[in-house]
Parts: C-alpha cells; structure tokens; sequence
C-alpha cells in the first residue's frame, strides 16, 4: 500500500511539474488570448451576430480573470523569470497586451452591455497598466548592459506598444467625455494619446521594415505577431473614428477634423497594404518553406488583427459614409471568427492535455521503480512563450 | 525523453515528426515493439481526426456567418435552434458541433496514443 502512495505521489508530482513549467515558462503576451476574443466578438456585435458576440463575451471574461490569476501566481512563484521577461527584448513588449486586454474588454462592457461605470474602472486600470509598462519597459530596454542585435530582438510583437495606446484612446472616446465636466479636456488628452500611438508606429515599423528588407529573414522569424504590423494600425484607424465620433461639438476637435480624417483614412490604407504582403510571407512560410503549425500561444496575435481590420473598416464606413466597404468588414468578420475558433482549439488542445496527465495521474500511476520524472515537455524554443 | 504531445493540436500537421518535435518517434528503436507501433498507429488516426475536426468546424463558422448574414441578423440562439428562424443557420450549428466533437475525440485518442507511446518508449531498450 505504501508502494502505491509512492507511485501515485510520483504521478501526481508528473502532473504538478506539468502545471509548475507551464506557469514558469508562460509567456507575457498571453493576454492576446483576451485582446483577440474581445475585438472578435464586437466585430461579431457590430455585424449583427450578437448571440457569437454574447457567447464570446462571457468567453472573454473567463479568459481575463483566469490570465490574470495565472499572471499574479507566476510572478509570486517564478519571481525571477517575471522579472527577467521585463527586461527582454523579445518577451518585454508581450506586457503590453494587458493595456489592450484590459480596453476591449472595457471595450465590450460598454458595447454589449451598456456598463459605462465598470467600463470606466476598466479605463482608469488600463491607463496605470499602460504607464507601468511604457516607462518600465523601454526604460528596462534601455539601460540593459547586453543588448541583441536588430535582428534577434524586433519582432511584430513590439507593435502590441501602439495597440495599447490606441485602446487606451478608443475606450476614453467611450467613457471619458460623459464622466468629466470638462469635455474638450478630455478629448485633448484622448487626442494625444492617438497621436503618441502613430508616433510610436512609425518608430517601430521603420525599425521592423529595415529588419525586414535589410537582414536575414529566415521563416521561422516571421512569427504570428508579425500580422500586428497591420494590427497596429487597424486600431490607430479604429481610434481615428472613435476621436471623430466623440468629438461632437468640441471646438478642438473641429479645428483638428480634417488632419484626424485624413490620418484616420492614412492609417486604414496602410493596414490594407500590409494584408496583402503578410498573406504573401504567410504563404512562403507555411507553403513554401514547409514551417509546421502548431498551437503557441502567439498565434492569438494574429487573429486579434483579423477582428480589428474588420471592426475598423465596419466603424470606417460609418465615419466616412462608405457603404461599399461594408462587404469587406463582414468578410474580415467571417476570417476572424474561422481564425478564433483554431486558435481556441489549439489551446483547448493544451487543457485536454493537462486533463489527461491529470486522469493517469489518479488511475495509472507510474510503477514504483520508473522514473517519476518523465516529463511531457511543452515545445519551448528558445523560451519563447 | 522528451515528448511533445501538444505542438501537433493545431493541423494541418507536418509530415517530418522531428520538425514537429516528435522525439520519440525519431527516437523509436528500428524495430517498435506492438504497443508502440499500435500507439503510433492511434497517433496516426488521432492526427486525422483532428484536421477533419478542424476543417469541419471552420466549414461550419463560415457557413453560420454567411447564412446569418445573409437573412436574420439579431436572432436568438433560441430561435436559431429551436424555430429554425434562420434559414440553415440550425444545420451550420450543427455543422460547427459535429467538427468540435470529431477534432475533440481525435485529440483525446492523439494524445493518450502520444502518452503510451512515451510511456512504453521509455521501457524500451535504446
């Protein structure tokens, strides 16, 4: 009897190691997981699916709280490789996408639900999140002793920097103008806020185009988040409309109307410029190349994008009057809930893994002279997720 | 040993197992003993059934949306389910669940095969 407590101890200590490198190795950018369901249910809200968009948003509040659980739990159990990860060139950015998680989803409280108090609250998070992150992390970044070359330390993934601002504007448009009793105050700061995100794309798409065409591409470094290049400015365009749609009689943003229009109308041509190009990339890599897929968690970084395109071009039309570019909202609509619904497999893929180590954990346990630390190792590369 | 149960859940699924990570079907010795070859035969059923699960499910969002775009935006899931109030909105969810439910079966028997494959692997000689 005591043989077999030893052995199930083992297996369970099989299961807990599973449990304990998934949680170590967890990659910042997890929060794509909730940015990417959040913008795929308001495109599915704005195009009339409300049932997908209802179903997805409760789907994205799970998310949420389970990732900031698993967030809060890393960084008191793995303390030093959370730290370490801020001061990574490719894993620091990843932190960003908690601004944005934290946006959409204040994003949906206020589209799906009319909740403008706890959306508020949202917003208030987001913008300590944002701040935390901006000036930790490119301060983190910059005064690193040993740092990569170009080439090994950008990624599509920096972008995520710009997501965050632009949701920190998109989601004040929604609930910042009716809480304060200075109105064009607060489109100032949500105006400013617009612009230090283009600022920040033009920075780094520079650097991530000179990556691009001046040094070695190999396809395994077109990784998912490169599909953010677009993502980035989708939601620069989708802040455009918001800053116009909240402007309403604002003395300032009537003097700025025109710059914000064309801007607006700028960004949303780049982000179609880059779908082309990534599909095309996207193609010598899987096609060409023969790269596998496979479940990472980075992949949500490519369907947020597809969600974002079509809530862009969806909120386009109506700023711009634009009928004839509905079509392509809703073709985005459908990319991007076909895109969720891979990803969510893949990952639901890692949890019915983890329930079948759970459930040989209780009914096979190891014999008592294996090995109790045979391990099933997650896919790791260079401690990349 | 080191095996990867989970690179493979999203399909379609490479043909060369060490791209995909699959150390131990490099690994396996010349001559697999007959739990390990059927293990890696159910890995094999289990990777099908889990690209056609894919490949229906998104046939099936992709039907869903056409045909709620096409007549009856704003229906209720009840309605959608229960009065058919959408023109072969019904049959698409049935479509999407059908997928689920293969991509689900074929993941379970991919990876309890991966896992006894590891398992008797490892009790192997190498």
């Amino acid at each position: 009897m005591g043989s077999g407590v030893a052995t199930t101890g083992r297996s369970g200590n099989r299961l807990a190691e599973h449990l304990r490198k998934g949680l170590a190795g967890m990659h910042p950018a997890y929060f794509a997981m909730s940015m990417a369901t959040g913008i795929v249910s308001i495109a599915c809200h704005l195009s009339g699916l409300r049932e997908l968009a209802a179903l997805l948003f409760w789907i994205n509040l799970a998310f949420y709280a389970a990732l900031w659980t698993a967030t809060i739990a890393r960084a008191a159990l793995f303390a030093p490789a959370f730290l370490a990860d801020w001061s990574s060139h490719q894993r620091a950015p990843g932190f960003f996408t908690t601004v944005a998680a934290t946006s959409v989803l204040g994003s949906q409280l206020v589209l799906l639900r009319q909740a403008h108090g706890p959306a508020l609250a949202l917003w208030i998070l987001a913008l300590v999140l944002w701040a935390a992150c901006t000036y930790s992390v490119f301060v983190a970044l910059s005064i690193r002793a040993e740092k990569p070359t170009l080439a090994d330390g950008i990624n599509g993934g920096w972008l995520v920097a710009v997501v965050a601002t632009q949701s920190i504007c998109i989601l004040g448009c929604a609930v910042l103008p009716g809480a304060v009793a200075d109105r064009d105050a607060a489109l100032f700061f949500l105006v400013a806020f617009w612009l230090v995100g283009g600022m920040l794309y033009i920075w780094l798409i520079s650097l991530i185009f000179y990556r691009y065409t001046f040094f070695r591409f190999a396809p395994t470094d077109l990784m998912p988040p490169y599909w953010i290049n677009m993502g980035a400015v989708a939601i620069s365009t989708l802040a455009g409309t918001a800053l116009l749609g909240a402007g309403g009689d604002s003395a300032l943003l009537a003097s700025i109307r025109p710059f914000v229009k064309g801007f607006t109308l700028m960004w949303w041509a780049t982000a179609t410029w880059w779908i082309p190009m990534l599909l095309i990339l996207g193609i010598w890599r899987h096609g060409v190349k023969r790269v596998p897929f496979g479940y990472e968690p980075l992949y949500w970084g490519l369907v947020f994008p597809f969600g974002m395109y079509a809530v862009a071009t969806w909120r386009l039309v109506e700023a711009f009057e634009l009928p004839f570019l509905a079509w392509l909202s809703r073709g985005f609509v459908v990319v991007a809930v076909s895109a969720w619904m891979l990803t969510f497999l893949g990952f639901t893929g890692r949890l019915v893994l983890t329930a079948l180590v759970a459930l040989r954990a209780v009914r096979r346990p190891l014999p008592a002279g294996a090995p109790s630390a045979a391990p099933l190792d997650h896919p790791s590369p260079g401690g990349s997720r | 040993m080191n095996v990867d149960t989970t690179r493979s859940t999203l399909a379609p699924f490479p043909r060369d197992p060490a791209a995909a990570g699959h150390a131990h079907e490099v690994e396996r010795p010349a001559r697999p003993s007959p739990r390990l070859a059927d293990a890696l035969a159910r890995q094999r059923t289990g990777r099908r059934f889990i690209v056609a699960g894919f490949v229906v499910s998104v046939v099936g969002v992709v039907l869903y949306c056409v045909a709620s775009f096409a007549g009856g935006l704003d229906a209720d899931m009840g309605d959608l389910l229960f009065r058919n109030s959408v023109p072969y909105a019904r049959a698409t969810l049935g479509i999407i669940g059908l997928g689920t439910l293969v991509w689900l079966v074929g993941s379970v028997k991919y990876l309890h095969a991966v896992m006894d494959g590891a398992e008797e692997d490892g009790a192997q000689p190498q």
